[in-house]
C-alpha cells in the first residue's frame, strides 16, 4: 500500500470518497448477486454492511459541501496500487454468512490500512484527524463483523448444489 | 460544472435500478464498474452516451448502465453500433460483448469494423468460454481445455488472437484491460472513447463457474511497461511474443476516420425513391 502525498482536507475528502464508494459498490454488487442467485442470507450481511458503509459516504458527502475539490480520476488513487486484496472475486454464490462476513471484513482492509497509514504519515494536523476519525469509523466497522462472527456457528462447508452448473470430471 | 460537482457525480448515478444477474465473482462487474466510473470521469451526460451488445453473459450490460441502450442479436453488436454512430454521429457509442459474441458469430463484423474506423469502443469481455450456454469452447479457448462435455479431448485448435487479427484488419488502438483492475481499466475506457476512431479493449474478465481457474489470473495478469506502441510491425511482433497476460494500451496510431459523405436525415419516401428501379 502507497500512502499518496495528500496535501489537503479536501483533497483527501476526494481521496476517502472514492475508496468508501468502491467498497459500497463492491459489497451491493455481491449482495444483488447473491439475492439474485437465492442466497437471502449472505445479500443481507452485503446489504448490510454496504449501509454501514453508506452513512460514512454521506458523512465526507457532507463534509464536502462548500469546498472546492481537487478532480482525480480513477486511475490515480494510490491505494489501487499495491497488495489489493480483491476478494471479492472469491465471492460464491452458496457461500454462508460467515464467509461474507469474512470477504467483507478482507475487503475493508485496504480502507482501514489506508486511513491509518495517511493518519500516521501526514503532516497537516485537519488531514491527520480526519484519517484518524475514518480510522476509527473503520474500527467499528470491524467489531461489528467480530461480534457477528462470534454469533455465528463455526464454519461449515458450502451446501451442496444439487444441480451443479458445471462438469469437470 | 464546478470543481466541487467532482465528488458528488459517482459512477453510481450511471447505474439502472436493474441489478445485474450475473454469478458472483464474475468479472463483467468490474467491467461494468469501469464504464461508470469512466462515464462519471468525462461527465458524459446519459443521453449522449449508447450502449450497444449482442448476445450473452456480459451482453446484458445495456440493462444496468443508465444510458441509451440496445440488446441486439447474437454477433450482431458491432453492425448495430455502427450504424448508430453513422447516423448519430454526436453520440459516443461503446459496443460491448463477449468472446463468443464478437470473434464467433460476429467475427466477420468484428475485421471489418477494424477496417472501416467508424468512431467507436468495443469492449471484449474475454472469459475463453460460452458461459451462457453452460460452459462450452470459444473461439479464445485454449486447444487443450477438456472441460467441456461437447469437447472433452479439448477443441485440438489454436485460439483465436483477436488483437493481432484486429491489428492486421486495420484497427488503431488497441488495449487489454483486467477485470481486476477496474481503475486502469477505466482508464482505458476514457481513452478508448478519445480516440477518434475504432477502440478496441479485450478485457480479461474470469468466469468463476465455468472456468474457475481463472481467478489464477489475478496473479498472472501484469502491466505492461514498453508500450503503446505506435508502429504496427512492431505492434505485431509485440503480439506475437506475449502470452496474452499483459494489459495495458498496447497500439495506438491515428487513421482515417470513417464517416456518412451525405447528410443524415432522409425520409423514408427519400430513401423509397433511392431504390427505385
Amino acid at each position: 500500500m502507497t500512502v499518496p502525498h495528500i496535501q489537503s482536507v479536501e483533497e483527501f475528502i476526494v481521496h476517502a470518497h472514492a475508496l468508501k464508494c468502491e467498497s459500497e459498490e463492491q459489497l451491493e454488487m455481491c449482495a444483488d448477486s447473491l439475492r439474485a442467485h437465492n442466497n437471502p442470507e449472505a445479500a443481507t450481511v452485503f446489504r448490510t454492511l454496504s449501509q454501514m458503509i453508506g452513512e460514512t459516504i454521506q458523512e465526507l458527502e457532507a463534509m464536502a459541501e462548500g469546498r472546492e475539490l481537487p478532480q482525480v480520476p480513477p486511475w490515480d488513487f494510490h491505494w489501487q496500487l499495491v497488495d489489493d486484496p480483491q476478494c471479492m472475486d472469491e465471492v460464491h454464490y452458496l457461500i454462508n454468512e460467515r464467509k461474507a462476513l469474512e470477504l467483507a471484513q478482507l475487503n475493508e482492509q485496504r480502507a482501514l490500512k489506508y486511513f491509518q497509514d495517511t493518519a500516521e504519515v501526514v503532516t497537516d494536523q485537519a488531514v491527520k484527524e480526519l484519517a484518524q476519525r475514518l480510522h476509527d469509523h473503520e474500527q467499528r466497522f470491524f467489531q461489528y463483523i467480530e461480534q457477528r462472527l462470534q454469533q455465528l456457528e463455526e464454519d461449515v462447508a458450502h451446501h451442496d448444489d444439487l444441480d451443479p452448473p458445471n462438469m469437470p470430471e | 460544472m464546478s470543481e466541487s460537482d467532482a465528488v458528488l457525480i459517482k459512477p453510481k448515478d450511471y447505474k439502472t435500478s436493474v441489478k445485474p444477474i450475473w454469478c458472483p465473482g464474475c468479472g463483467d462487474f468490474a467491467v461494468l464498474s469501469a464504464i461508470t466510473k469512466a462515464l462519471a470521469w468525462m461527465k458524459l451526460a446519459k443521453e449522449e452516451v449508447a450502449l450497444i451488445s449482442g448476445i450473452g453473459c456480459s451482453s446484458r450490460l445495456p440493462a444496468y448502465v443508465d444510458s441509451y441502450g440496445f440488446h441486439g442479436i447474437h454477433g450482431r453488436v458491432l453492425p448495430l453500433a455502427a450504424g448508430l454512430k453513422v447516423v448519430r454521429p454526436e453520440l459516443t457509442v461503446i459496443a460491448a460483448g463477449g468472446d463468443g459474441d464478437g470473434y464467433s458469430i460476429g467475427g466477420n463484423h468484428f475485421m471489418h469494423a477494424c477496417r472501416r474506423n467508424i468512431d467507436m469502443t468495443y469492449i471484449v469481455m474475454d472469459n475463453r468460454v460460452y458461459g451462457m450456454t453452460k460452459g462450452q469452447a470459444s473461439p479464445t479457448t485454449a486447444a487443450d481445455w477438456d472441460k467441456s462435455k461437447l469437447t472433452p479431448h479439448g477443441t485440438g485448435v489454436p485460439p483465436f488472437q483477436p488483437l493481432s487479427i484486429a491489428l492486421a484488419a486495420g484497427a488503431g488502438f488497441i488495449a487489454r484491460g483486467f477485470s481486476g483492475d477496474p481503475n486502469q481499466m477505466s482508464k482505458l475506457i476514457v481513452e478508448a472513447i478519445e480516440y477518434p476512431g475504432f477502440a478496441l479493449i479485450e478485457v480479461l474478465s474470469p468466469c468463476p463457474t465455468f472456468r474457475p481457474e481463472q481467478k489464477e489470473w489475478k496473479h498472472q495478469v501484469r502491466q505492461a511497461e514498453d508500450i503503446p506502441l505506435h508502429d504496427p510491425v512492431q505492434a505485431a511482433e509485440w503480439l506475437a511474443a506475449d502470452d496474452g497476460m499483459s494489459s495495458g494500451l498496447i497500439y495506438h496510431r491515428a487513421h482515417p476516420v470513417w464517416q456518412a459523405l451525405h447528410e443524415v436525415g432522409s425520409t423514408l419516401a427519400d430513401i423509397e425513391q433511392e431504390f427505385r428501379i
